[in-house]
């Protein structure tokens, strides 16, 4: 079997000592940003990008990942302990898991977190592992001109994705294109945009605009507002749930897995999505729907495992077809690219070891996580008492000494201040920063792309229409868009994500 | 005037005003024809697409009921960027141990009810803290003091 050849050649790099070091780094990480709730993985992954010019692209990309599905933990246990979800995820966690944590059974519905969320994890892993190579493998045919097509609905799914306004995020996405234009053009070496900058004439660096977007324009954004008093904790006695608990909690895991895993996949899918469905389904499955918000066990159980699987299994389109399907998968592009690795169906061939690492480490990463947070779960709780006072300094410390050390200048630093003075104007303007992260990163392989394919077909555009494979994913891009716009269906989405807020 | 005062409004003329500018900007540059797109193509058409969407957003804006823009917090806005504009320009001059205990207490001011002795006392760890973990572990060349 090459799946069972595959894994082992990902396990014996993803088992290596200093590997381990690094997932368990990125999972402690990403745990003690998911409790806080004024730090979330995109800052962290930002603030942490430098430091992938320093490591080998396995090791740190196996640390990027596993802040990202170490903050799902960490959000739950902050949601259940103090009802304040530290990620848009867990929001759902926090309405029946603080409810238990209120009738005595905190410990209980952490365990149950936990556990459905090793599950999920382990699940959503082989999810990725086997479906991985196929999808590669259909794109590995793919020219200039399904590569387009791919980028465009890359792109639409990234707009579909942003809260709000629909228009709003296609501008988001322009904008961020525009941005990657800025540099020397690839094909007639003229400079653009860079104002008689020499330090732009190799591009935008994606850090600062990464840092500025992410961690300078939140704490602009929220800093006057955290300084509140400190919330009230519920105390912890027994860990483990009774038989009764853990019969509902089961069944409602393998469903939340199930939900979690095709919403991670599909384009403009994701853990907070993932999670409320997985919430929605529970409820209308239950017999007694009535027990949810008084603290279902179901409803702790099934998100919990919802966006654990979604978390990864949203690396699937990343990996093999080069298309982040959030901020986040964003950013582990950009990190790629730091490495000189082009995301993309050739990256499976180009690069196995990487590959197999990553989703070996995915599994690793996940018994860390349950190993590192049920016994320590009481000094997780502790970082919540941590004031933001103190916090958001060191975030802008660790900032700007990270963007000085991407080249030993301080460009990177003045450049990152600009995007989180102009990110936090844009945040204010209900605009969401994400999708100007994607078009600026698809941005140059996006116009590439157009080129050769206008070049091929002496600039007649409908090639991309009679290409059937490429009709083929626009047409899913232009459906995709008009079930968002259709105001029926877009009514219920506002619902989604404002109950996900 | 709704226009001004709305999120989408102001975005929406943000956007309009972006994308005029690129496209005009973009004009600089040999536009080339499809089949052989020069430097300016690419932008010049993000341009008008974005002037073009921008636009709707501000029509948009005009047709739906008003909600008002959240008050700007000019205060955190400035101080934020001012301290790291001024720990970036005092990095290579006067050193890491001047620019970092700068940043910290410059940004504190952004937060409520400062008090000075935890601010000196962040400030004191953080600066020790990024010498620990930036000069001596991962072996940066920063000027820690004027140069030394």
């Amino acid at each position: 079997m090459d799946l069972i050849a595959n894994l082992s050649l990902g396990f014996s790099h993803a088992l290596e000592i200093k590997n381990i070091l690094f997932c368990f780094v990125g999972v402690l990480l990403g745990t003690a940003i998911g409790v806080l709730p004024g730090l979330g993985p995109l800052a962290t992954i930002s603030m942490l990008l430098p430091l992938t010019y320093a490591l080998d692209p396995i090791s740190s990309l196996i640390m990027l990942a596993g802040i990202y599905y170490g903050a799902q933990y960490g959000g739950s246990t902050a949601a259940i302990l103090v009802n304040l979800p530290g990620e848009s995820s867990s929001v759902v966690t926090a309405i029946d898991g603080y409810k238990m944590a209120q009738q005595g059974r905190a410990g209980a519905a952490l365990a149950i977190a936990a556990l459905a969320s090793v599950f999920a994890g382990t699940v959503s892993t082989g999810v990725v592992a086997a479906f991985s190579p196929i999808l590669s493998n259909v794109a590995s045919s793919f020219g200039s001109t399904e590569y387009f097509s791919l980028m465009v609905l890359g792109l639409v799914a990234a707009v579909i994705l942003a809260h709000g306004s629909l228009l709003k995020a296609i501008c988001m996405v322009l904008v961020g294109l525009i941005l990657g234009c800025i540099g020397v053009d690839a094909s007639s070496g003229s400079y653009r945009f860079t104002f008689g900058f020499l330090e732009l004439s190799s591009g935008l660096e994606f850090v600062a605009l990464a840092m500025g977007m992410f961690a300078f324009a939140d704490i602009i954004s929220t800093v006057a507002e955290k300084t509140g008093s400190g919330p009230a904790i519920h105390k912890i006695t027994s860990l483990w749930p009774n038989k009764k608990e853990f019969d509902a909690a089961a069944p409602a895991a393998v469903r939340g897995t199930l939900i979690g895993s095709v919403l991670g996949v599909l384009p403009g899918g994701g853990a907070a999505l993932a999670s409320f469905a997985a919430y929605t389904l529970e409820k209308r499955v239950s017999r007694e729907p009535r027990k949810f918000g008084n603290g279902a066990v179901e409803g702790v159980a099934g998100p919990e495992a919802a966006n654990n699987a979604a978390a990864q299994t949203s690396f699937i389109p990343m990996l093999t077809l080069g298309l982040p399907s959030n901020g986040v998968m964003a950013l582990m592009m950009g990190a790629m690219m730091i490495n000189n690795i082009s995301p993309g169906p050739q990256v499976m061939t180009t690069n196995p070891d990487l590959f197999w690492a990553l989703i070996a480490s995915m599994w690793v990463g996940n018994v860390l996580l349950v190993v590192l947070n049920l016994p320590m779960v009481g000094l997780w709780v502790k970082l919540i008492t941590i004031p933001y006072k103190v916090l958001y300094p060191a975030i802008l410390m660790f900032c700007v000494v990270g963007l000085y050390s991407i080249q030993n200048q301080t460009f990177e630093i003045y450049i990152a201040a600009i995007f989180g003075f102009v990110g936090y104007l844009l945040v204010r303007m209900k605009c969401e920063p994400a999708p100007l992260l994607l078009g600026f990163i698809l941005g140059p392989m996006l116009e590439e792309n157009l080129r050769r394919t206008l070049q091929l077909s002496r600039g007649d555009p409908w090639i991309f229409v009679t290409h059937p494979i490429s009709a083929g994913i626009l047409l899913v891009a232009l459906a995709l868009l008009l079930v968002t716009v259709l105001p029926q269906i877009r009514n219920k989405r506002e619902e989604v994500f404002s109950e996900a807020e | 005037m709704n226009l001004l005062r709305s999120p989408d409004g102001q975005s929406g003329l943000f956007f309009t005003a972006f994308g005029l500018i690129v496209a005009t900007l973009a004009l600089q540059y040999p536009l080339g024809t499809p089949a052989r797109m020069g430097p300016g193509f690419f932008p010049f058409w993000l341009g008008i697409l974005l002037t073009v969407t921008g636009s709707l957003v501000i029509v948009q804006s005009l047709r739906a009921e008003s909600e008002r823009i959240a008050p700007l917090e000019w205060r955190s806005a400035a101080i934020i960027t001012l301290a790291i504009v001024i720990s970036a320009s005092l990095l290579l001059t006067a050193g890491l141990l001047i620019a970092i205990p700068a940043l910290v207490i410059i940004s504190a001011f952004a937060g409520r009810n400062v008090k000075i002795l935890p601010v000196v006392i962040t400030a004191a760890v953080l600066t020790a803290m990024a010498y620990a973990i930036f000069i001596l572990g991962l072996d940066l060349r920063i000027p820690l003091l004027w140069g030394l």
